[in-house]
């Protein structure tokens, strides 16, 4: 599903990734887990193409970076759902749009983005709070709606940046829940996170990193 | 759908930012309204010309007393010239019955004893060749021949009117340029208010794979509304002014659809162009 092949990026003012080669496979549940600056968030960055690698390649389902045209970006986009650890959902739009938005700016119809977005409202819990505003939910609600939109599109692979990092343990604890949940149910997904206790506790596959490169 | 939607997000960009869009959209109207003016002037100017041009007639005057076979020659020289579309000749007697019935003076031969009038050959060129440099050459070719003493073109007020519309032209140019670049800038600035209070929207349609082309579209879209929207305004302005001009002046016909429609794809094409530069600057995709 998502392989690096020593794959390295050095930003302008130094830090980055190097040699970076590890897999995510179909179904699995990855944690990256390392301090803030270990690198987590470049590797987000190259996975989703707002960076590219400077060496090796990244292969993404049938896609290869190397042969990559910059006008086949938002067509792989379209594969990966992507949750912030700030959730990044539009305060002027209800819970209902904020989903919504994420089909219809790929062009998708209205009848299938009505059916779609219930379903998925349904998924994380949230169909009764589909007409209220950001601003009215919960930090723990604020991110199950963030997690509905990374899932609308039906992405191959779901990328969670810290995404319990702003919840309380308890609200933290449902999110993971609800992560585990969508992976039992198929979703790959592939979760930084600088709580290593959190991630030992779910005997998932754990890579650590540090200082951009793989420790273990 | 896509096409609803990208509509949509523009006319409720265009609207959270209505004073902008007031402003843009106002010198738009004003800028096109001036240029509508313009064409139109400039328009029934140059009708105006080419119409004095083709009644505007070159007067050959002949020397008196020239004989026939001289009249012949010159006529048989005149008349292969390419230049000229009708050629007319007025003998003395002719010439002075005209004159008689024009000033009306039947006492003008007792008085002076003679027919003071020369025979003429009277000439209208063809309108490929009504201008000066040309004129001026035919004159003074012509005025070389034997037998002919004097040959007169009257281009003084076709002159005048030539630099009237000359000037109104460079004005035209200078003011509608200077009106369209503003109201460009008004429109980019008007686009660029609304890119910069969507940026968390570009940033997460970017992220969840909306194509470049989806993103700018609601953008251009605004532009060309704000552009459309004072076209309309100009051209509704235009049409008053015009059944204004029509009520003092009714000889004048100034509805031309052409010139609305211009002014209308000149709207669309400028509002868009603002657009282009405000997301060229702001919008890196």
């Amino acid at each position: 599903m998502l392989h690096f092949f020593n794959v390295s990026f050095q930003y302008k003012y130094g830090y980055g990734v190097s040699n970076l080669s590890f897999s995510v496979e179909n179904g699995e549940f990855v944690f990256l887990v390392g301090p803030s600056g270990a690198g987590k968030t470049t590797i987000f960055k190259l996975i989703n193409l707002e960076l590219f690698p400077q060496t090796g390649n990244i292969v993404l389902g049938d896609r290869n970076s190397i042969y990559l045209r910059k006008k086949d970006i938002p067509y792989i986009r379209r594969r990966l759902g992507i949750v912030f650890q700030d959730f990044k959902l539009l305060p002027e739009k209800t819970v209902y749009d904020n989903v919504a938005f994420a089909m219809r700016v790929v062009g998708a119809s209205g009848r299938r983005i009505k059916r779609r977005v219930l379903e998925v409202l349904k998924d994380v819990g949230l169909s009764h709070k589909k007409l209220k505003m950001p601003g009215e939910l919960s930090g723990g609600e604020q991110q199950r709606v963030a997690i509905a939109r990374a899932l609308v599109n039906e992405p191959y692979l779901l990328l969670a940046d810290e995404p319990a990092g702003n919840l309380d343990q308890e609200t933290a604890y449902e999110t993971m829940k609800l992560l585990e949940r969508l992976n039992s149910r198929g979703t790959t997904i592939l979760m930084a996170t600088h709580n290593e206790k959190l991630a030992k506790e779910r005997q998932k596959r754990i890579i650590y990193i540090k200082d951009g490169r793989i420790t273990s | 759908m896509s096409w609803f939607y990208s509509i949509n997000e523009s006319i409720s960009a265009l609207k959270k930012s209505w004073i902008s869009s007031f402003l843009s959209i106002s010198s738009m109207a004003v800028s096109l309204f001036f240029l509508g003016v313009f064409m139109i002037t400039i328009f029934h100017g140059w009708k105006l010309v080419r119409h004095l041009k083709s009644q505007i007639e070159m007067e050959v005057f002949l020397k008196d007393g020239i004989n026939n076979e001289l009249l012949k020659s010159i006529r048989l020289k005149l008349e292969p010239m390419e230049e000229i579309d009708t050629l007319i000749y007025i003998s003395k007697e002719k010439a002075l019955a005209g004159f008689q019935k024009e000033i009306g003076n039947e006492e003008i031969v007792d008085l002076l004893g003679e027919n003071p009038l020369p025979a003429s050959f009277r000439i209208r060129l063809k309108e490929a060749y009504h201008n000066k440099e040309n004129v001026a050459k035919m004159q003074k070719k012509i005025e070389k021949w034997a037998g002919v003493d004097e040959v007169l073109y009257r281009y003084d007020l076709l002159d005048a009117i030539m630099k009237y519309l000359k000037t109104i032209i460079l004005v035209a140019f200078f003011l509608g340029g200077t009106l369209v670049i503003a109201s460009i800038l008004l429109i980019s600035n008007t686009v660029r208010l609304s890119i910069s209070t969507k940026r968390d929207s570009i940033k997460i349609m970017n992220l969840v794979g909306a194509t470049p082309g989806f993103i700018r579209r609601p953008f251009i879209f605004a532009g060309a509304i704000q552009g459309a929207s004072g076209a309309f305004v100009a051209i509704i302005a235009l049409f008053f002014l015009a059944k204004i001009v029509g009520f003092f002046l009714p000889e004048i016909k100034l509805h031309f659809v052409y010139v609305y429609l211009g002014l209308l794809i000149w709207g669309i094409f400028l509002g868009s162009m603002g657009s282009w530069i405000a997301m060229h600057r702001y919008l890196r995709l």
